[in-house]
């Protein structure tokens, strides 16, 4: 029981994330590889906070905060660099964020990263892994339900205009270096809700956990995010979460079953790159 | 011979990878970013093959390397075989883009369009290009594992090294890659030697970040009206 708790939680907040990646997509026409750094900065403020001993409410707070600035900070860096470079940019600043996590050994730990974070609040007697599934099926669909909701106002219509031409927004009107901020913010609230959990859920943060590999699985989700409902986009999170947890289980080693998600995730970025990034990839 | 396998591994690699990304885009003119997600795709995906045959770790090469002893320095075969072959690597792409393949693969680079109006042949540019790069990596990639032993993740690695050459100057030519790569190379030496070599990734991809934005490839920040 516990077990299928573990993965259905791990397969909702990798479907967030992946949803977080695909907004950036959808608004922006951005494809962005370093979304584990995005997913690791929220871990790590609250690991650090945590370790620290600060309430809560807090460190919920400064998380969800953090993550927000970084992610937008991120995207409007989009104001200078598109298409591979945008791709690229953000390659570096997730290698660039494993480096600094690992080698910053006073805040972070290093590369054995932050343990016994405990799982928040008191629950007593009560398991907190039935607290947490729920919890991120629910912010799953909460997810889905608000970027798709979103659509239907006018803030796509303005995103839309900057994604196409900064000079057109402008002229009209409309802050390009706003819009774009405006998406980052939702993206990495989006990413901050899967991070908390993920921290909560696993009690633990390390550099490995929030790799580039994670940033490509991250993306891989994010294509299928691309392609249709949240039906799908658990379809991806499941082929890249729970196959190589399936695989552990069934007593494959346990470094040999994160090639094998990396396996995946490659195939699923090579395969659906056309379909789901379709005209951005054609001149 | 372990050498000649692996240029011949590369080649075969990159003229089967140029005639798939091609086939993706039968009609149609690629952009790069199509190629830099497929190709990122591919490399996460062959990582995690060899990962999941092999399993992880570092393997070293089996023998024992002679040293030759010059002034206060010792070279060993790694070194040597780096500079000699990495020399004349470089040699034969500055001499290779000086041909009329190299020419018309930079004018492909530049400008699809008219390259595909005075006539070049995007076939022969999949196999010349697949060639050159191909014997490229395989240097790079037998050097690699001569030097620093391999990991399954030593060819995603290589990958983020190459990206980053390739895009960190902003004229889209053969010898500008070349130019990037060797910045790239000194500033990693540089950063390690100085700084530390556990942070030497973060100088080196801090650099091709500051040069992304610095540049720009927005059209604001070009300031194309």
């Amino acid at each position: 029981m516990n077990f299928s708790l573990i993965l259905l939680t791990s397969t909702c907040l990798f479907a967030t994330a992946g949803l977080s990646c695909a907004y950036l997509y959808r608004r922006l026409g951005l494809v962005s590889v370093g979304h584990g750094a995005m997913l690791g900065t929220g871990a790590y403020t609250y690991a650090i906070l945590a370790s620290h001993g600060f309430p809560f409410a807090i460190n919920v707070l400064v998380t969800l905060v953090s993550t927000c600035v970084f992610a937008a900070g991120i995207t409007c860096l989009s104001e200078r660099a598109v298409g591979e470079d945008y791709a690229l940019l953000t390659f570096a600043i997730q290698l660039m964020w494993s480096g600094i996590i690992a080698n910053w050994t006073a805040l972070t730990r290093g590369p054995m990263g932050i343990s016994g974070l405990g799982t928040g609040p008191s629950f007593r007697a009560f398991e907190p892994l039935y607290l947490w599934a729920p919890l991120s099926a629910i912010l799953a669909a909460a997810s889905f339900w608000a970027v798709h909701r979103q659509e239907l106002g006018w803030f796509p219509r303005n995103t839309a205009v900057v994604a196409r031409s900064s000079e057109l927004a402008s002229t009209i009107g409309l802050s390009p270096l706003l819009s774009r901020f405006q998406v980052g913010v939702v993206s990495g609230a989006l990413a901050a809700g899967a991070a908390l959990l993920l921290t909560l859920f696993q009690t633990y943060v390390s550099p490995s956990s929030y790799g580039i590999e994670v940033g490509v699985t991250i993306l891989a989700i994010g294509f299928f995010a691309l392609r249709g409902n949240l039906g799908r986009i658990l379809l991806g999170s499941v082929l890249l979460v729970l196959v190589p947890q399936l695989a552990r289980f069934a007593g494959l080693q346990s470094s040999r079953a994160g090639y094998l998600q990396m396996l995946i995730a490659g195939a699923v970025v090579c395969l659906m790159a056309k379909p789901s990034l379709g005209r951005h990839l054609e001149n | 011979m372990c050498t000649a396998v692996s240029i011949a591994t590369g080649i075969v690699l990159a003229v089967v990878w140029n005639t798939v990304v091609d086939r993706l885009w039968p009609d149609r003119l690629v952009l790069g970013s199509g190629i830099f997600i497929l190709s990122l795709g591919f490399s996460t995906f062959v990582t995690g093959a060899v990962g999941l045959v092999r399993g992880p770790g570092l393997r070293l090469p089996p023998w024992d390397m002679p040293s030759w002893a010059f002034g206060n320095a010792n070279f060993g075969i790694p070194s040597a075989y780096g500079f000699i072959s990495g020399l004349a690597a470089c040699c034969g792409l500055i001499i290779w883009s000086r041909t009329r393949l190299g020419f018309a693969f930079d004018l492909w680079a530049q400008n699809q369009v008219f390259a595909i109006e005075i006539g070049i042949s995007r076939r022969m540019l999949l196999i010349g290009t697949g060639i050159s790069t191909g014997t490229l990596v395989g240097v790079a990639g037998a050097y690699g594992a001569l030097a620093n032993g391999s990991t399954p993740e030593s060819g995603l690695s290589l990958f983020l090294y190459g990206a980053g050459a390739a895009l960190l100057l902003p004229k889209p030519l053969l010898l500008s890659s070349l130019q990037g790569g060797l910045v790239l190379g000194i500033l990693l030496v540089l950063a390690q030697l100085l700084i530390s070599p556990s942070l030497a990734t973060v100088v080196v991809f801090g650099a091709v970040a500051s040069a992304l934005l610095f540049r720009g490839t927005s059209r604001v920040s070009q300031g194309l009206r």
